[in-house]
């Protein structure tokens, strides 16, 4: 919007001015602060008169424009130029539009330059100092504004003052690099240090006035969607720690004994993957107990840093605590994700597994958008549920680990291999009647799903089910693909899910059979009995 | 018309007092260079990337820059040039104004007993700004009607103030010997050569 002006430096050096290396490497340390002090005076003018005069600035447009104006002016004995705060808001309260107000300002200062030195003659240096500091005096952010940073953002504070604070102790460039670069700072440390939230479940009644919504309809009309905006009952999702600012007298339960809904809040790639699932397991480890305490076969088994039962005493077991049945994992603010915090939930999964054993925890994924994402969870083995091991335990075949160097001669595979050759020698003395598979089954995650069986049967059990079968009636069609059942459009169908595959899986031996609820009932009976599955 | 007076109320761009350290520094470094010189290069070198950027349409590098960086660096620089300015607005000679701005700022204080006639000048066009602009605020939001009126009469403030002290220098200067502007009380412009140039050392107010 503002064009080019030679200063009073008038036209005595008109010349091509000469760029050699030499002259060059004098100024080449302050040529960064340079640039962005030109960018920050144009284009902070710009966008914000822009933006009051319904007019779109393209930055790359307005950069040719301050580019294009600066490699010209030397050839006419000009200096660095750029767009000025006051001149700019003049000429746009005195109504300019074009920028053809800038061919007029040069005209002017050109006549100037020729026509009045004789008036500058007798200007008092003092007065042009008051000037000055007066016009300056308006860029000074007022205390109000600073109020308002407050308000809105009291980390950005602290910027704006060392900002102020480091220009005014040393020079303008430092204050630009450490403004920028303290910002940059605060951009990452949030992702770096991304914290997910464990929601619980809670049921609302929408209200509109002073009744509820569908208060006055009979007990029998037709069936309603479950988040209908008609009905008044649904079901929704706070974190369990009220930390979002909820009524804490509100109880948020956790959703089902052995069931926990994790939600990402800053978007999952690597530098936070490891935070979060830090985060989420040591969660885990605090609320679940141990699905079978005699896990360890040998003293020697146990990891060092678990202190494990007294000598002689049987191991501690918490029977307040649920088993780990599931774990739900909301990716609504998840994008991407890539092979670092792929394998990392692979890592966790497989960690889980060997907490939950004989059992396995089934991974549910809720609100996926991002057709990549679910390519790459197909890939790593999520979205079904995982195959029984019955007593074998397998691996889920990472991406890339360091411990798997080598393939079949790696490190984990000889730990697991060890590992399984107990376990089986073990089975092979109890139970002489199992017909199953012998020997380490790597449960295949990156190749050809086609191998497993279990998994077909899966699909054999969704194309063969009732559920799918359309309704003479009611027209329904599939929303997402049937071959990833565990990959949900929401919490709800996900929280379902869960709930009826650990209704429907089959009893182990090793569960304690006599835990016994607060109403008298044992856990087996009677799972859950605030929940009944749609 | 008023798009003409726009122009003549400039004040110093950041970018003018950035330059001014840039030649100053390199001058300590090579003296024979002069000044504009460097800030020809200057120019064609920081122009020459900043178009690059712009065709390349990596304009959205712009977007890195915070608003809490613009403010910072407006306050900071804004206080930068102020402090810097206020020295020749009281007369007080004798350090330079190109440090930085907290000791720049003592010095000031330390030497406050030493500002003269310039002072008078200076800090009553300073008052006089002020007065006016809130005057004209005032008369602004007590007769809505006339509004716009007030507004480009406050802009005019600058011009006027100039043109009057202009005015009292010219009455008290008239008659200098040889109209050399060193023998007058307050310390004024001085010979600005018509349309020729003069050497980028000087202080920014001369980009005025």
């Amino acid at each position: 919007m503002c064009g080019l002006l030679t200063r009073d430096v008038g036209f005595k050096h008109a010349a091509v001015p000469q760029v050699d290396s030499e002259i060059v490497s004098l100024f080449a340390s302050e040529l960064p602060a340079s640039i962005i002090v030109l960018l920050i005076e144009h284009i902070s003018i710009a966008k914000s008169f822009g933006r009051v005069n319904n007019y779109t600035i393209n930055p790359s447009q307005e950069l040719v424009a301050i580019g294009v104006s600066n490699l010209l002016g030397p050839f006419l004995g000009g200096y660095p130029a750029t767009g000025s705060f006051s001149r700019t808001a003049i000429k746009s309260k005195a109504g300019v539009r074009t920028p053809f107000a800038g061919v007029i300002t040069a005209v002017v200062v050109l006549l100037a330059i020729y026509a009045l030195p004789a008036v500058f003659f007798y200007i008092p240096s003092a007065v042009l100092s008051a000037v000055i500091i007066h016009a300056v005096g308006d860029l000074i952010t007022p205390p109000n504004t600073v109020y308002q940073f407050w308000r809105i953002s009291p980390l950005e504070v602290f910027i704006f003052f060392a900002g102020v604070i480091v220009t005014v102790f040393t020079t303008i460039e430092i204050g630009v690099y450490v403004t920028i670069s303290v910002s940059a700072a605060v951009l990452l440390f949030r992702v770096f240090k991304a914290r997910g939230r464990f929601m619980g479940r809670v049921k609302v009644h929408s209200v509109v006035g002073d009744h509820l919504i569908d208060e006055d309809k009979p007990a029998g009309s037709n069936r309603r969607p479950d988040n209908d905006p008609e009905t008044s009952v649904r079901n929704i999702f706070l974190p369990i720690d009220h930390r979002d600012g909820s009524n804490p007298m509100i109880e948020v339960d956790a959703p089902y004994p052995g069931v926990f809904i994790y939600r990402f809040s800053e978007g999952y790639n690597y530098p936070n993957a490891n935070h979060y699932l830090d985060y989420m397991v040591e969660h885990i480890f605090a609320n679940t107990r141990r699905t079978d305490p005699n896990a360890y076969g040998r003293p020697g088994d146990r990891p060092w840093n678990d202190p494990g039962p007294r000598r002689g005493k049987a191991p501690k077991v918490d029977l307040d605590k649920p088993t780990l049945k599931a774990i739900i994992l909301d990716f609504s603010s998840v994008n991407n994700v890539d092979i670092t915090s792929t394998q990392h939930l692979i890592d966790v999964r497989n960690q889980l597994d060997r907490y939950t054993s004989p059992e396995t925890v089934q991974w549910h994924f809720a609100c996926i958008t991002n057709r990549w994402t679910k390519r790459a969870l197909a890939a790593a083995g999520f979205g079904y549920p995982t195959p029984e091991a019955d007593g074998v335990i397998s691996r889920w075949k990472p991406i890339f680990s360091v411990a798997e160097l080598g393939g079949d001669s790696s490190a984990a595979a000889a730990a697991e291999w060890k590992l399984n050759k107990d376990e089986l020698k073990r089975q092979r003395t109890h139970d002489l009647e199992r017909a199953h598979s012998e020997g380490a089954r790597e449960v295949e995650g990156i190749n050809t799903p086609d191998s497993d069986s279990s998994r077909n049967s899966v699909e054999k059990a969704i194309r063969s089910s009732k559920a799918y079968k359309p309704d003479a009636n009611v027209r329904v069609a599939v929303v997402q693909g049937l071959n990833r059942p565990f990959f949900h459009i929401d919490l709800t169908s996900a929280l379902q899910s869960a709930i009826a595959n650990i209704q429907n899986a089959p009893r182990h031996p090793h569960e304690e059979p006599n835990v016994i609820l607060g109403n008298g009932k044992s856990l087996q009976e009677d799972p859950d009995p605030a929940f009944k599955p749609a | 018309m008023d798009a003409v007076y726009a122009d003549r109320h400039q004040p110093v761009a950041v970018m003018s007092t950035i330059v001014g350290n840039i030649v100053l520094a390199a001058q300590k470094e090579r003296p024979d260079i002069p000044g504009h010189i460097i800030a020809s290069a200057l120019s064609i070198i920081v122009g020459g990337i900043v178009c690059f950027l712009g065709l390349a349409r990596l304009g959205w590098l712009v977007d890195l820059i915070s608003l809490t960086s613009i403010s910072a660096f407006m306050t900071g620089s804004a206080l930068n040039i102020a402090v810097g300015q206020v020295p020749t607005m009281m007369g007080i000679t004798g350090f330079s104004t190109r440090d930085a701005t907290y000791q720049v700022f003592i010095n000031i204080l330390k030497h406050l007993g030493r500002s003269d006639l310039n002072a008078a000048m200076g800090l009553t066009a300073l008052a006089m700004l002020y007065i006016i602009r809130s005057g004209f605020t005032f008369l602004g939001n007590k007769i809505p009607k006339h509004r716009r009126l007030f507004f480009f009469l406050s802009t005019l403030r600058t011009v006027f103030v100039i043109l009057l002290y202009t005015l009292i220098s010219y009455l008290v200067n008239m008659h200098l010997p040889n109209h050399n502007s060193k023998k007058s009380p307050f310390k004024i412009l001085g010979s600005v050569p018509r349309g020729k140039s003069q050497s980028i050392g000087v202080e920014p107010c001369v980009a005025y």
